[in-house]
């Protein structure tokens, strides 16, 4: 692989330092035209803006019968929880695309909070040795964060296609909208959303040939584990692509948990 | 003289007294008799007000002792401060509430009986916007002290203990620019807000975190204003990870670190507290933990000479020891696993508790070279005292350490823990989970989740000898116990040894043991049930796996 390849975020900072609403339309366009493989999607839908009125929603709308706790524990989503996958780096041009390997060990969860941190060791193709980054990321939960970013160069919009592009959150969609990003009934629901944001490198520097700028919008499943995130950085498009899947080294659906307390 | 009947002798001696205990030097050894104390107390209500203002004064500055504070109390000191309160000159005024702050001071019982009586909030109030900063101080000492002792079923709902506090905030935090009573503000601060996330974020939006830094930072800070300021802070990051952001970003954490090696014992245990406070965090533990060498600090004062340091320095070293936290190579390197074993057999509970809460934390998600100098260096006899240590605090991180050994590694880490017990391991564990025996929730908890990795994790020879040691009798009932977290360790228990695959040939017998103990009955009667979205989740996959292993006989 050439390092010029690897740079790609790097590259791509520099192709497009455009106003937010310039890279939302090229963000769209390149959506529309390249949907997110291995992820479940839904009818595109148009976008929607706040507030919007949706005659015929299927939810309730008085607001007061609907349940706003946060998502319920998972089994996956708590502290040493492993993980192993890919991150699949598009480029603009007709090459094709790389599959960067990347491991990411969920260090603590503070479901109060709604926050949680963690660590990915990246196995970047130059064959060097991983570049290891340290993120926190806000859980979706109605107390302390809903879909609505509302930093890191996202705007509603850009929130709703992004979150769209994952197939299961179909059926929160119009709630979304009509409760400006909170959204009721994700205690028990199917996939549990997240935003993760790299913070630092901890093993090496700034110029290791990837740029931890933007952020990941993150859609975990209750039932397997499995994560999808969607890499988006407004200074650098294309986005890429993250899936995750639970990793323990023993027998193939078992996992082990550990735990541990601040004192 | 305070005996005499000449009233200008009187007046001559306790006025005399008010000098000596103003001075730096009092005489703090000596103390006061009982029947020196009964005296001024009756002074308290001379008709010479400013011989009952100035009786208030001394007790202001004597009763520092709760046996001192009880004898003012109970020779009637309580109802002559109060009337004292009640005068319109703000001196006397003045006097008695000093007196209040003083014996209502670490005392629940004096509080209660000062927030019983008539309408001292009422009048303390007000003092809050006194034009004298003492004044203000004192009252706002007076009202945090009385805050928790206030009848809950207050009639009006200003004087609820909740807004006396909220009253009081404001004023202390504008407290902190007054040079006059500034070093005895954040001890109070701390007080007040301690036990109270509303009031802690309220205190960190006041910017009052990094001005408490900014004292730290000053070299002409006094010992007891760094106390307190220490104090305060470590109240205030002890569970708020945005206070603690805003004190690291004030630039805190050098003359923090510094304040471990301070001359006064007390400031020691103090920046001990505030490093605690600190280090209860991912982020701090892997950025500024790292830059100030606080590990090799914190591990002298593991040889601290005053107690309450040693015993705060190794709590925090739990947090320090995290596996997230870079700090934990220095740490190891300087020697921490023999010091923490050491501190298991310490007869300090307190520090037994610590060295293996930091065992717990040191091998959570670690690399195989860590756990296996943990397991050299613990004899497993010792784990077995540990598990029945008097403290259950004490038995329950030893199960978690177990526990924790045996997550996230290879099969021959987990073989290599079996063998260091003796194979003694599983009926440890399987004693636990009992339900028969009276060991509690969180113990259970522990001890399924230990065999839950090692069926995950180890070989077959783990999952058989799980079930060897009888574990499968006490499934269905643990299935059936009311209360998510035990439940969901039981279903993983199932699903772990009846998951299939090439590396598991053993799988279709544990099935059998296991339907023939009724897991499979059970966990067939919890599908029907309404359930955690969670727990619901993990009974299907059990199910699923019982379901496969029919598929695969038939």
């Amino acid at each position: 692989m050439s390092e010029s390849t690897i740079l790609l975020r790097n590259i791509l900072g520099g192709w497009r330092r455009s106003t937010e609403l310039a890279f939302e339309a090229a963000a769209i366009q390149h959506l529309r035209q390249h949907p997110c493989p291995g992820i479940p999607n839904e009818e595109d839908q148009s976008l929607g803006t706040f507030p919007v009125s949706v005659p015929g929603s299927l939810t309730s709308l008085d607001g007061k019968s609907e349940d706003y706790s946060p998502p319920a524990s998972c089994s996956y989503l708590k502290m040493g929880q492993t993980f192993e996958g890919t991150q699949r780096v598009s480029r603009l041009d007709s090459s094709p695309d790389e599959n960067w390997p990347v491991e990411i060990r969920i260090q603590d969860v503070n479901l109060e909070d709604g926050l949680l941190w963690g660590s990915s060791t990246w196995h970047l193709p130059n064959g060097k040795s991983p570049v290891i980054t340290a993120w926190e990321g806000e859980i979706i939960d109605n107390v302390n964060h809903n879909f609505v970013t509302s930093k890191w160069g996202a705007t509603q919009q850009s929130d709703m296609m992004f979150w769209s592009k994952f197939g299961q959150f179909g059926p929160l969609r119009h709630n979304v909208l009509q409760r400006r990003g909170r959204c009721g009934y994700l205690r028990d629901y199917s996939h549990i959303y997240m935003r993760w944001k790299e913070q630092c490198f901890l093993n090496t520097g700034e110029d290791c040939g990837l740029t931890i700028a933007g952020f990941y919008y993150i859609c975990m499943s209750r039932r397997t584990g499995e994560v999808h995130g969607i890499y988006v950085d407004p200074q650098s498009t294309p986005n890429h692509h993250l899936s995750l899947r639970p990793f323990t080294p023993g027998v193939a659906g078992s996992q082990t948990f550990s735990a541990f307390q601040y004192r | 003289m305070l005996s005499s009947l000449d009233e200008r002798d009187v007046e001559a001696g306790v006025r005399a007294l008010k000098m000596v205990y103003q001075s730096p030097e009092a005489p703090k050894a000596h103390r006061l008799t009982a029947d020196a104390l009964q005296r001024l107390v009756v002074l308290l209500s001379s008709d010479n007000r400013s011989v009952a203002e100035v009786a208030a004064r001394v007790l202001a500055r004597c009763c520092e002792a709760p046996e001192q504070k009880a004898a003012v109390a109970d020779a009637g000191g309580l109802e002559g401060l109060l009337r004292l309160m009640s005068t319109e000159e703000l001196s006397h005024r003045e006097a008695a509430i000093d007196a209040l702050a003083t014996l209502t001071s670490g005392s629940s019982d004096i509080s209660r009986r000062v927030a019983d009586s008539g309408h001292i909030i009422a009048q303390l109030l007000p003092l809050l916007k006194s034009p004298s900063a003492h004044v203000k101080f004192l009252a706002s000492c007076c009202l945090t002290n009385l805050a928790p002792a206030m009848p809950s079923t207050s009639g009006s709902p200003s004087q609820s203990a909740e807004m006396v506090r909220k009253a009081v905030l404001p004023v202390l935090a504008k407290l902190l620019n007054d040079p006059e009573v500034r070093e005895q503000v954040p001890a109070v601060l701390s007080q007040l807000v301690a036990d109270n996330r509303e009031l802690q974020a309220a205190t960190a939006d006041s910017d009052a975190i990094s001005k408490l830094a900014g004292f730290l930072r000053r070299d002409d800070c006094s010992p007891r204003l760094k106390e307190g300021t220490l104090r305060a802070l470590s109240t205030l990051c002890a569970d708020r990870e945005q206070s603690r952001r805003q004190l690291l970003d004030a630039e805190a954490m050098a003359p923090i670190v510094r304040a471990l090696d301070d001359p006064s014992p007390q400031v020691r245990l103090a920046a001990c507290m505030c490093v605690r406070s600190l280090s209860r965090s991912a982020k701090s533990l892997r950025g500024s933990m790292v830059d100030h060498d606080v590990s090799t600090t914190l591990f002298r004062r593991l040889d601290d000479p005053d107690r309450d340091v040693r015993i705060t320095a190794s709590a925090t070293l739990c947090n320090i020891v995290l596996d997230f936290s870079p700090v934990k190579e220095a740490v190891l390197a300087a020697g921490c696993i023999g010091a923490l074993v050491a501190l298991t057999g310490s007869p300090e509970g307190e520090l037994r508790l610590n060295a293996v809460w930091a065992l717990q934390n040191l091998v959570y998600t670690a690399s195989s070279e860590v756990r296996a100098a943990v397991l050299a260096a613990v004899p497993w006899r010792t784990v077995v005292d540990l598990t029945n240590d008097m403290q259950t605090d004490v038995q329950e991180r030893t199960l978690n350490m177990l526990r924790n050994q045996c997550a996230h590694c290879l099969p021959p880490e987990v073989s290599k823990v079996l063998q260091w017990s003796g194979g003694e391991i599983y009926a440890l564990l399987v004693s636990r989970v009992d339900l028969a025996a009276s060991h509690p929730v969180s113990h259970r908890v522990q001890a399924i989740y230990t065999l839950v990795n090692i069926a995950a994790a180890g070989e077959e020879e783990g999952r058989d000898g799980i079930l060897e040691a009888g574990l499968a009798a006490h499934l269905p009932s643990l299935l059936l116990t009311e209360g998510d977290d035990l439940r969901l360790a039981a279903v993983w228990a199932v699903i772990n040894l009846t998951s299939s695959g090439d590396e598991c040939p053993g799988a279709a017998k544990r099935v059998a043991i296991l339907r023939e103990a009724g897991v499979s009955a059970v966990l067939a009667t919890l599908s029907q049930m309404e359930l955690d979205a969670e727990v619901r989740e993990r009974v299907k996959t059990a199910v699923s796996n019982f379901v496969a292993h029919d598929m695969f006989t038939e």
